[in-house]
């Protein structure tokens, strides 16, 4: 069963599938860390990847991550799931276990397929970088 | 209150301060935006183009009511389970925390060659950008007998005093007696907002009044959201519940408080008739493009109303993009994107080209348990739409008390993210 919130980390099963759990675009969670790694700190570059066609919005982090505010407060200040100032690989790593299945969850599983993973590391990234 | 709206608030009490004077738009140094509507998408927008601006625009939000009463949850209040009290806020922190001019009026109208909106009392409103709020309105008159009636046959679609009014007259009803609510076909706001109240009207009758049924008389084919959940959730009330599709509502007589349908007559104790709807008054007043003669018609980038430049639609009044759901929490998504849209636009950006939206929908069962759909919109380039990612989103496997809780929070959270 889930707990409250949906954070509730399942016992380390599924940790043995880490390697051959597939995300949408075919990179294996392992290949998500190691691109993590070498995230690059300018999020222009990084918006430039979601739709390379373009030119990127210098907002889209800022806005892909208000999407979050309803559930996690405004700028991810809530009391209860908070996402503000928490460090980008955590995020990262919560949100990849959310899409494994890794972390079971109430709703965060259906939500996390619904992002590219360009997406998920803008909002991370975002949400690490606010005080 | 957080490090981040102090600072905020230093920087901008000169603004502030400003916002008390009304002027005009041709006298402003600054961009002025004029939202009419302060339910979810309203509201949320007000704050949003004060907050990503960081205060550089002035905005007016025009609201007719003193208070926001949330849709939301105001099913508790109808079961029984929360007061009116508990679902309703103010727009207080709209103006103490973010400089957002709130003015209690009636918007009459749009005036789009000026940009401005004609109210009662406050005269015309000039505004550099227009976005339009409006919710629905109610098609009473589709229904024979029904207008001018609606507080003997209430909707309670619209949270507020029809709220208290059906609520009401569920304690008055004797036990033994019947509930008969209708909904009608889709689009409406809210799609499982109906069975969520058949489930929490019938978890108030079955501790207190047992003997009694409710009947939900529904226009379209079947349950048209959560359908698997609420058909077990209604399962649990046994008898109590019964439930009759393609169920279309021709007439009601408020006198007998009968409804009658193509094939059958109704007399209940308790009539809820959840009318047809379509994009709110201000919608028609303002001559809107609509479509369906219902609906708003808005671009996906911005929710620019089609063939008025510089007057944005949002909320339940759009026409909805395939698979997106009239609810709170999609207007306040909406408005997250026409914000940026305008603070681009007036920095001589084009609109984000690629916004997502989101939406989560909890529905209660009982007097703890509910349930979730949830789901994510990407914008498609080449059908110029904001379409559900397939793969992702979903529901509940079951109503649960852990989803109860997470249900309550969320209320929490998006009333905070709209007005706070």
């Amino acid at each position: 069963m889930a707990a409250e919130g949906g954070y509730t980390r399942t016992a380390g099963a599924a940790l043995a599938q880490r390697s051959i759990v597939l995300r949408p675009h075919g990179r294996s969670i392992e290949a998500i860390r190691t691109m993590k790694n070498r995230l690059l700190a300018s999020a222009f570059v990084l918006a430039g990847a979601v739709a390379p066609a373009q030119a990127a919005d210098p907002h889209l982090a800022r806005n892909l991550a208000a999407t979050c505010a309803n559930c996690h407060g405004t700028g991810g200040r809530s009391v209860y799931e908070p996402l503000v100032g928490r460090p980008r690989e955590k995020l990262l790593s919560m949100l990849a276990d959310f899409r494994s299945g890794e972390h079971e969850a109430t709703i965060m599983h259906q939500i996390v397929r619904g992002y590219t993973d360009e997406q998920l590391e803008l909002i991370a990234t975002w949400f690490s970088e606010q005080r | 209150m957080n490090l981040h709206r102090r600072d905020f608030l230093r920087a901008t009490a000169a603004t502030a301060a400003a916002l008390a004077l009304p002027r005009i738009a041709s006298a402003r140094a600054r961009p002025h935006i004029v939202v009419v509507g302060g339910g979810f998408g309203g509201a949320t927008t007000a704050k949003y183009l004060r907050m990503w601006s960081e205060g550089a625009v002035d905005v007016s939000l025009i609201e007719r009511e003193t208070a926001f009463v949330s849709c939301p949850m105001s099913n508790l209040v109808i079961g029984g389970l929360k007061k009116m009290a508990d679902i309703t806020l103010d727009y207080e922190r709209l103006r103490s925390n973010w400089g957002v001019r709130v003015i209690t009026d009636e918007a009459l109208g749009v005036e789009p060659g000026r940009r401005s909106v004609r109210t009662a009392r406050h005269g015309e409103i000039a505004g550099d950008r227009l976005v339009l709020a409006p919710g629905v309105a109610f098609e009473s008159a589709r229904i024979e007998g029904l207008a001018g009636n609606e507080e003997r046959i209430p909707h309670a679609w619209k949270a507020g005093p029809q709220t208290a009014i059906l609520r009401a007259q569920l304690e008055a009803m004797p036990d033994g007696g019947v509930f008969a609510m209708t909904i009608p076909r889709a689009p409406y706001r809210c799609p499982p907002g109906p069975y969520e109240r058949a489930c929490v009207v019938a978890h108030y009758l079955s501790t207190t009044k047992p003997r009694s049924k409710l009947l939900v008389l529904d226009a379209n084919e079947g349950i048209i959201a959560k359908k698997a959940l609420f058909e077990r959730a209604f399962a649990r009330y046994g008898t109590m519940i019964e439930y009759r599709p393609n169920s279309t509502l021709l007439a009601v007589d408020a006198a007998t408080c009968e409804a009658e349908f193509e094939f059958e007559r109704v007399r209940a104790d308790v009539l809820n008739v959840i009318p047809p709807m379509r994009a709110g008054e201000l919608a028609t007043r303002s001559g809107l493009a609509l479509i369906n003669d219902a609906w708003a018609e808005v671009d996906w980038l911005a929710f620019g109303a089609r063939g008025m430049p510089g007057v944005h639609v949002i909320g339940d009044a759009v026409f909805p993009a395939p698979g997106m759901p009239k609810s709170g929490h999609m207007a306040n998504q909406h408005a997250k994107v026409v914000a940026a849209a305008i603070l681009n636009d007036l920095a001589g950006l084009p609109p984000n080209p690629t916004p997502v939206v989101m939406n989560t929908c909890y529905s209660f069962v009982d007097d703890r348990a509910a349930m979730h759909v949830a789901s994510v919109h990407q914008y498609d380039a080449a059908k110029a739409q904001l379409l559900p990612v397939p793969g992702a989103g979903g529901l509940s496997e079951e109503a649960s008390v852990a989803e109860g809780r997470t249900a309550l929070k969320w209320a929490y959270h998006i009333w905070a993210d709209t007005l706070e």
